[in-house]
């Protein structure tokens, strides 16, 4: 792979993996104070 | 809690459930063969700069409008878009008409849907009973066309594809029987977290393949390998732009009708991007790390173009099969390796299924007042009787009609229908506030202006050059090959129109009998 596309995929694949953390951070705490 | 009527309205059980359950909606066969596949074909890494600038202009805005809508349309004993959007536009006659196709379409969407997804549980089955083990690409898809045509019986009987076809549908109605929380709930409860340990076995496998045609590293590279002067090309945004509408499963009336389960105080912000979330993972993650990169170590990356482009189901189903049973190793672990790809897709495919068969059984509950069991049988046989038509007339372009105006063409067109009602006729300022009624998330203000502006001129832009580059060359049939399908072709027209002339019938009678109030007439269980 270059290095250019592992740049990428790697961006690309944290960024929905970070937003998926912090949504089901927020749901769990939530659900636990709800 | 109850509806307007008195009557209890059904309820998900779990914020856990409703997430994996609208997750499941979205996640379907298309996260893992439609996005690598447009993201190496439309400039590769940089396809990812579009894709994710339409996932907060388009995708997010839109998906918060549709789940807004199913809650508000919920308080009222709605589960359905024709007295939802009634109810949007202050009882104006033509709304519900409209919303009609926020039944008509998902229901034609889950006979066609269903039927294509009861052949991976087909292949599930050839897989553990080594069926298509042992035949060359070339030889594997003639077993597929065979299995796909029932007239054709070099590998199959007429009688197979049919009963994988009835096997799906009384699964699904068992499910579906039983609920929202425990029939639908359930089924997302168990199958997402099955379908996400597949896929990552099967990543773990395909990263791990020996060189052959290419590498795994190769594979991912052909994804993920960034062109530029793709980011000048409009087509390469339209393609992103067409893709969230897939992948988040807008413009159909699912999400409305699975929110409309939700209390008038649940949160939808927060619950309704960690779907979008999940489905992004699903989408982003896996999908681009399995059946691409696998196509691409056994077949090198021209030939793997080549099967992408020649049919929707060549790669998925043949490719796949083929590479599978190519595994080094065992064969009893290829056959589960293989096994494990199609159930999986089955698994994405059913939480789809459900999804979609909601509105039309919400529809028959509320309008013609029948009990949750009746109208889950009723749409099964809809779903059988129309579904036969696909199975008889599939290598005459049957299918490829409905899934061209619905679940192409149609998601657009509809989800800018729904976008024009809630921002300009409902009003921005009373629908930022419904979104947020018991929101666990503030939506960032710069929202506002872009729900207003940004997204319907992203989405009638679309519209537009869809309908000029796409939708009026389909409708002459410029594109058909063989002129003896152009019968079966207007026939497979004549159907989706008629179902949705049935469907616009049966709410004129039942709105001037006992919803004329703008009231359900029925309980909605």
């Amino acid at each position: 792979m270059t290095p250019v596309a592992v740049a990428f995929m790697a961006v690309s694949m944290a960024a929905v993996i970070l937003l998926g953390s912090v949504c089901l951070y927020r749901v769990l705490r939530s659900s636990r104070h709800g | 809690m109850e509806s307007i009527e008195g009557r209890p309205r059904e309820r998900w059980a779990s914020r856990v459930g409703l997430v994996l359950a609208m997750a499941g909606n979205a996640v379907g066969i298309g996260n893992f063969l439609r996005f690598p596949v447009q993201a190496a074909q439309n400039g590769g890494g940089t396809f990812m700069i579009p894709y994710f600038v339409a996932f907060l202009l388009l995708g997010v805005p839109i998906m918060w409008i549709e789940w807004t809508m199913g809650r508000y349309g919920g308080r009222f004993g709605y589960a359905t878009l024709p007295g939802m959007f009634d109810r949007l536009t202050g009882g104006r006659r033509w709304a519900k008409y409209v919303g009609v196709l926020g039944v008509a379409m998902p229901t034609l969407f889950f006979v066609y849907y269903t039927y294509v997804v009861s052949w991976m549980l087909g292949f599930s089955v050839f897989s553990l009973t080594g069926g298509y083990f042992g035949l060359g690409y070339d030889r594997v898809l003639g077993y597929l066309y065979s299995f796909q045509n029932i007239f054709d019986a070099s590998s199959h009987g007429g009688w197979v594809a049919l009963l994988f076809f009835c096997l799906t549908l009384v699964f699904l109605g068992r499910v579906l029987s039983r609920g929202i929380s425990g029939g639908i709930e359930k089924l997302a409860l168990v199958g997402m977290p099955l379908l996400f340990l597949f896929a990552f076995i099967l990543m773990a496998r395909v990263l791990t393949l020996p060189a052959a045609a290419a590498t795994p590293a190769q594979g991912l590279n052909f994804i993920w390998n960034p062109q530029w002067s793709s980011l000048g090309d409009a087509r390469v945004w339209l393609a992103a732009s067409g893709q969230m509408f897939f992948t988040l499963s807008l413009g159909l009336g699912t999400i409305q009708t699975y929110a409309s389960y939700l209390a008038p105080d649940d949160d939808v912000t927060l619950t309704g991007l960690s779907t979008a979330a999940t489905n992004e993972f699903a989408e982003v993650v896996l999908g681009g790390t399995i059946a691409i990169p696998a196509a691409v170590v056994f077949f090198g990356i021209p030939k793997t173009l080549a099967i992408a482009n020649a049919g929707p189901y060549d790669l998925p189903i043949a490719a796949m099969a083929a590479v599978f049973s190519r595994l080094p190793g065992p064969e009893m672990w290829a056959r589960v390796v293989a096994f494990l790809w199609f159930f999986l897709l089955f698994i994405a495919g059913i939480t789809s299924s459900v999804a979609l068969a909601s509105p039309g059984i919400a529809f028959l509950q509320e309008r013609l007042g029948r009990t949750r069991r009746r109208a889950v049988r009723e749409m099964m046989l809809l779903a059988l009787g129309l579904g036969l038509l696909h199975v008889v007339f599939y290598r005459h372009g049957f299918l490829a009609e409905w899934d061209y105006w619905i679940g192409t063409f149609g998601l657009v067109v509809f989800a800018a229908v729904e976008v024009a009602i809630f921002v300009y006729i409902f009003g921005i300022g009373r629908g930022w506030a419904e979104m947020h009624r018991g929101a666990d998330l503030h939506v960032p203000a710069i929202y506002r202006p872009v729900m207003k502006w940004v997204t319907p001129l992203f989405l009638f832009t679309l519209l537009a050059w869809w309908s000029v580059t796409e939708a009026l060359p389909t409708f002459l049939m410029r594109g058909v090959a063989d002129p003896s399908d152009l019968p079966y072709r207007w026939a497979s027209r004549a159907v989706m129109i008629g179902v949705v002339a049935i469907a616009a019938l049966l709410l004129r009678r039942s709105w001037a009998t006992v919803g004329d109030d703008g009231r359900s007439p029925g309980a909605v269980s």
